[in-house]
C-alpha cells in the first residue's frame, strides 16, 4: 500500500486495493466474477446489498470471504419467524454491579459489526426486518430511548431465498429500496462445479489472506470510499442519470406532477407499477464512480452508468400482474428504459 | 468561431492548454470534412439532376420530360436545403468535438468532463489527475485518428454525379457533332427529284401522305402539329390549359436546346434538282426575268398565310412536300419581310421548271399564266390560268425533247409552320357531269364545272 492513513488514495491506489480483495474472495469462491465485483462496488460506494440465490450456491460462504478479506468484524444472523427485533439490535438488560446495584445495561446486538450477514431475511418478520432499516439507512440503532451509533465501515448483506416462499415474509419496498444493489447468484456452470468440487473436497482448504491490518481496516475502507465520492462527474452524465431513473416511472403514476422525461418506452408504461426511487440515482452514480475508478479514471462516464443499471434499478422496479403474467423480467425493462434515453448521450 | 472558453483554454501554457489546442485541430478536422460534405452534397445534386435532365431530353418525349423535369426540380427543392441544414448541423464547436473525440477514442467522457467542468477545476481534488490522465492519453485523439478520412465520403454521390453529367455532356456533344456534319453535308447537298414524283400539294386520293425521317424531327413535327391543332380549337381555353400549353412549349424548347435540335440557326440550304432531264438541251445559264417574277408571286402569298390553295396562292403555307410550296418557303427563309426576296436568290435558285412558254409564272406552264411580272399581274393572270378555257384549250404539240429544267430550291431544315393553327389542305370534291363518251383531253362543258371546283379541275389536270 503505497499511501498513509491521513492521505487519500490515489485512483490507482484504489484499483489495485479493489482488485486485491477481489482475488482474495475469489481463493474461494469460484465464479461469480460479476456478483463479486457488485458486492465489492456496494462496499466502496457505502451500500448494502441483498443477494439471491437458491440454497448452496455460495451466499453465507461469500459474505465470510469478505469479512475475512477486509480483516473486519462479522456477525450473522439467521433470520427465522421468531426472531425479534432485539435479536438483531440488543436489548437493555439488568446487570449487578460489584457493589450489589442493579442497573439496565444495553448490550449490544450482532448489528454492532463491520459486516453484517442477515441469512434469508425474508423468514423473519416485517417487524424484525424493519428493524434493520435505520441500521442501514441511518449507521445507528436506537434501543429505549437511546441511540447507539455503528462504527463504519457498516455493510449489510442480506440472503434471499427465491424457493421456498412458504411461510416467508417478501420485504417490503421500502427495504428493499434501502439496498444499494440487489446480486443474483446462479447456479454455477459445469466446469465451475469441477473446480468447486475438487477445491473443497480436497485434503487443503484456501485460506484467505486479509488484505489490511485489523488495526487499519475500517480506516482504509473509509478513505477509499471518500475517494469514490471525489470521482468527478460532468452536469450532463448527471443529466442522463437522473433522466434514466425518470424513465423507469410510469407516466400513469399518481405521484407525478410534471410528466417530463418520464417513461418514453411503452414496455415500462405497461408493465411497471412503480418506478425508481431517487435512491436508484444515487445508486447509480456511486456505483459509476466506483466503476470509472476500477478503470483508472477520475471522472464518471455515461458507459459506466450503463453497466450500473441493472443491479442498481432492477430490484427498485415494482412491476404489475401484467408483468408476472407476461414474464417480463426486470433486466428486460431496464434494457429498454436504456434504450429510451440513449439519445441523450452525447451530440 | 471560436468560443471564449476555447480561447482562454487554447492559451493556457499547461496540460489542458495542450489539450485544448489539440481538440481545436480535432474540431477544425471535422468542420472540413463537414465543408466538404456540404459543398460535394450539393453539387452532386446539381450535377446530378441536370445529367438526368439533359439525358431525359433525349430520350424522354416531352411531356415526359417535362414531369420528370417537374419531380427533379421539386426533389432538388426539398433535398438541398435538408443537406445544407443537416450540414449546418454538424459543424462541430469546442465541446461537440471533444464529445465525438472522447466517442471515437474511446476516452469515456474524459475530454468532455474537462471542458464543461474547466471554470471550476479548483473544487475538484482529482482534477489534476484526470488532466494528466487525458494528457497521457494524447496520441489517441491525435486529429489524424479522430478522423481519418481528409475527404469527405460525399464526394462518392459526387463522382456518380459527375458521371451522369459527363455521360450527358458526352451525349450532348455526339448531337452537336451530328448536327454539324448534318449540316455540312446539307451545304452541298443536291436531292435529285424524279420529274413523276413531283406532285401538286393536293391529294386526291384522300390519303394521308407518309412522311419518313428521323425519328426525334417527327416526334417534334407530330408535337408542333399536335400543339398547333390545339392552338387551333379555340381561344375559350381555360388558364390551367394555356399554362399547360407554355410548360409544354418551353419544355420543348428546353429539350431542343439540350439536345442540339434547335433549328432555328441552320442557314443550310438544299437544293433540289430535277435529275431526269426532259431534253437534252441543258439548262440555260440564266434564270431570266420570268422566274424572278413568278417568285415575286409566291412570296406574298406565302407570306400573308392564307391557307387557301386556290389561283392566288403560289404555294400553300406550311407543306414541304410539292415544289411550288418549297419555293415559297425558300423564298420566306431568304427574306421573310421582302416580297421580291426571289429577286435576291443567286440565279441558279430558280423556283419553277422553265418551259418553252417563257416568262411564265411560278405555278406551271400554263398560257394564262405568263402575263404574271408582277404582283398584281400574277394575280390575274393566276384567275385567268384556271379558267378552265384555257386549261382545257387545245394542247400545244409536245416537245419535250429540247426542254430540259432544273428545279433549285432554296430551303431551310424547318419543322415548324409559320402558322400555328395551318390545317393541312383539304381539296373540294369535284362534282361534275362527264360526258359518258369524254376523252381524257377532250374539254369540258364550261357551265358544268362550277365556279368553285375550277382550281381543283386545273390542279388535277395538272398533275
Amino acid at each position: 500500500m503505497s499511501t498513509t492513513l491521513n492521505e487519500m488514495p490515489t485512483v490507482a491506489d484504489f484499483a489495485r486495493t479493489f482488485r486485491r480483495i477481489q482475488g482474495e474472495i475469489h481463493k474461494v469462491i469460484v465464479g461469480h466474477e460479476q456478483p463479486v465485483e457488485e458486492l465489492l462496488i456496494a462496499l466502496f460506494a457505502g451500500g448494502h446489498v441483498l443477494i439471491e440465490g437458491v440454497p448452496g450456491t455460495g451466499k453465507t460462504m461469500l459474505v465470510k470471504a469478505l469479512g475475512q478479506a477486509l480483516n473486519l468484524s462479522f456477525s450473522r444472523i439467521q433470520f427465522t419467524v421468531d426472531l425479534m427485533p432485539a435479536d438483531i439490535t440488543g436489548t437493555r438488560v439488568i446487570i449487578s454491579g460489584e457493589d450489589g446495584r442493579r442497573e439496565f445495561r444495553f448490550t449490544p446486538g450482532p448489528v454492532f459489526c463491520h459486516i453484517l450477514l442477515a441469512d434469508e431475511i425474508n423468514r423473519a418478520t416485517p417487524k424484525t426486518q424493519s428493524a434493520l432499516l435505520e441500521a442501514m439507512a441511518e449507521l445507528q440503532v436506537t434501543v429505549s430511548g437511546t441511540t447507539y451509533p455503528l462504527q463504519p465501515p457498516f455493510f449489510v448483506m442480506a440472503t434471499l431465498n427465491p424457493i421456498e416462499m412458504e411461510g416467508t415474509y417478501p420485504l417490503p419496498e421500502a427495504q428493499l429500496d434501502r439496498f444499494f444493489f440487489k446480486v443474483r447468484l446462479n447456479y454455477p456452470e459445469e466446469s465451475e462445479l469441477v473446480r468447486i468440487i475438487s477445491s473443497t473436497t480436497g485434503p487443503e482448504l484456501h485460506t484467505i489472506d486479509p488484505v489490511f491490518e485489523p488495526t487499519e481496516a475500517a480506516a482504509r475502507i473509509e478513505a477509499l470510499k471518500r475517494l469514490v465520492r471525489e470521482v468527478i462527474v460532468a452536469p450532463e452524465i448527471e443529466q442522463y442519470a437522473a433522466r434514466l431513473v425518470r424513465a423507469t416511472v410510469p407516466e400513469k403514476s399518481k405521484f407525478i406532477l410534471n410528466k417530463e422525461g418520464l417513461a418514453r418506452d411503452e414496455a415500462v408504461n405497461r408493465y411497471v407499477s412503480f418506478g425508481s426511487s431517487p435512491r436508484g440515482g444515487q445508486a447509480l452514480m456511486l456505483g459509476a464512480k466506483v466503476y470509472a475508478l476500477l478503470d483508472g479514471r477520475a471522472n464518471a462516464s455515461y458507459e459506466d452508468i450503463d453497466r450500473v443499471a441493472y443491479p442498481a434499478l432492477g430490484h427498485r422496479l415494482t412491476l404489475n400482474y401484467a408483468a408476472e403474467a407476461d414474464g417480463i423480467d426486470p433486466a428486460h425493462l431496464v434494457q429498454k428504459v436504456l434504450k429510451s434515453v440513449r439519445d441523450l448521450r452525447g451530440h | 468561431m471560436a468560443s471564449p472558453l476555447q480561447r482562454r483554454l487554447v492559451n493556457r501554457d499547461d496540460g489542458l492548454g495542450r489539450i485544448a489546442a489539440q481538440l481545436v485541430r480535432v474540431k477544425r478536422r471535422l468542420n472540413l470534412l463537414t465543408a466538404q460534405q456540404l459543398a460535394f452534397s450539393t453539387l452532386a445534386l446539381l450535377l446530378g439532376a441536370g445529367g438526368i435532365l439533359v439525358i431525359a431530353a433525349f430520350l424522354l418525349s416531352t411531356t415526359h420530360f417535362l414531369v420528370l423535369g417537374v419531380l427533379l426540380v421539386m426533389a432538388l427543392a426539398a433535398a438541398i436545403p435538408a443537406v445544407v441544414v443537416r450540414c449546418v448541423r454538424r459543424f462541430a464547436n469546442f465541446n461537440r468535438a471533444a464529445t465525438i473525440a472522447d466517442e471515437r477514442a474511446e476516452l469515456s467522457s474524459r475530454l468532455s468532463t474537462m471542458l464543461t467542468l474547466a471554470q471550476d477545476e479548483g473544487k475538484y481534488p482529482l482534477w489534476p489527475f484526470l488532466v494528466e490522465d487525458t494528457l497521457s492519453r494524447l496520441p489517441d485523439f491525435d486529429p489524424r485518428r479522430i478522423e481519418r478520412r481528409r475527404v469527405s465520403r460525399a464526394i462518392y454521390g459526387f463522382t456518380a454525379a459527375c458521371l451522369i453529367a459527363s455521360m450527358a455532356g458526352l451525349m450532348t456533344y455526339a448531337a452537336r457533332r451530328h448536327q454539324e456534319a448534318l449540316r455540312k453535308v446539307l451545304k452541298n447537298l443536291t436531292l435529285e427529284v424524279d420529274p413523276s414524283e413531283i406532285a401538286p400539294f393536293d391529294n386526291p386520293s384522300g390519303q394521308s401522305a407518309e412522311i419518313e425521317g428521323a425519328p426525334d424531327a417527327l416526334r417534334s413535327l407530330a408535337e408542333r402539329l399536335q400543339q398547333a391543332n390545339r392552338g387551333s380549337g379555340g381561344s375559350n381555353r381555360g388558364a390551367l390549359d394555356q399554362l399547360t400549353h407554355k410548360a409544354r412549349n418551353f419544355a420543348s424548347n428546353l429539350q431542343n436546346r439540350l439536345t442540339g435540335r434547335d433549328l432555328r440557326d441552320t442557314p443550310e440550304k438544299v437544293k433540289l434538282r430535277l435529275a431526269q432531264a426532259l431534253g437534252d438541251k441543258p439548262p440555260p445559264p440564266d434564270s431570266g426575268p420570268e422566274q424572278q417574277g413568278g417568285g415575286s408571286k409566291a412570296a406574298p402569298n406565302s407570306s400573308s398565310g392564307h391557307p387557301d390553295f386556290g389561283a392566288n396562292s403560289g404555294a400553300p403555307p406550311h407543306q414541304g412536300v410539292a415544289p411550288d410550296q418549297q419555293a415559297n418557303n425558300g423564298a420566306d427563309s431568304a427574306a421573310p419581310n421582302r416580297p421580291n426576296a426571289p429577286s435576291d436568290l443567286p440565279s441558279g435558285k430558280s423556283l419553277e421548271p422553265r418551259g418553252p412558254q417563257g416568262p411564265g409564272s411560278g405555278d406551271t406552264s400554263m398560257p394564262g399564266q405568263q402575263e404574271g411580272s408582277n404582283e398584281e399581274a400574277a394575280g390575274q393572270s393566276a384567275g385567268q390560268g384556271s379558267d378552265p378555257e384555257h386549261l382545257m384549250g387545245p394542247p400545244d404539240a409536245p416537245s419535250h425533247k429540247d426542254e430540259n429544267f432544273e428545279i433549285m430550291i432554296d430551303a431551310r431544315l424547318s419543322d415548324r409552320s409559320p402558322i400555328a393553327s395551318a390545317q393541312p389542305y383539304l381539296p373540294p370534291k369535284v362534282k361534275t357531269d362527264l360526258n359518258p363518251y369524254q376523252h381524257p383531253d377532250e374539254p369540258l362543258d364550261r357551265g358544268s364545272v362550277p365556279a368553285a371546283d375550277r382550281d381543283t379541275i386545273r390542279r388535277v389536270f395538272e398533275r
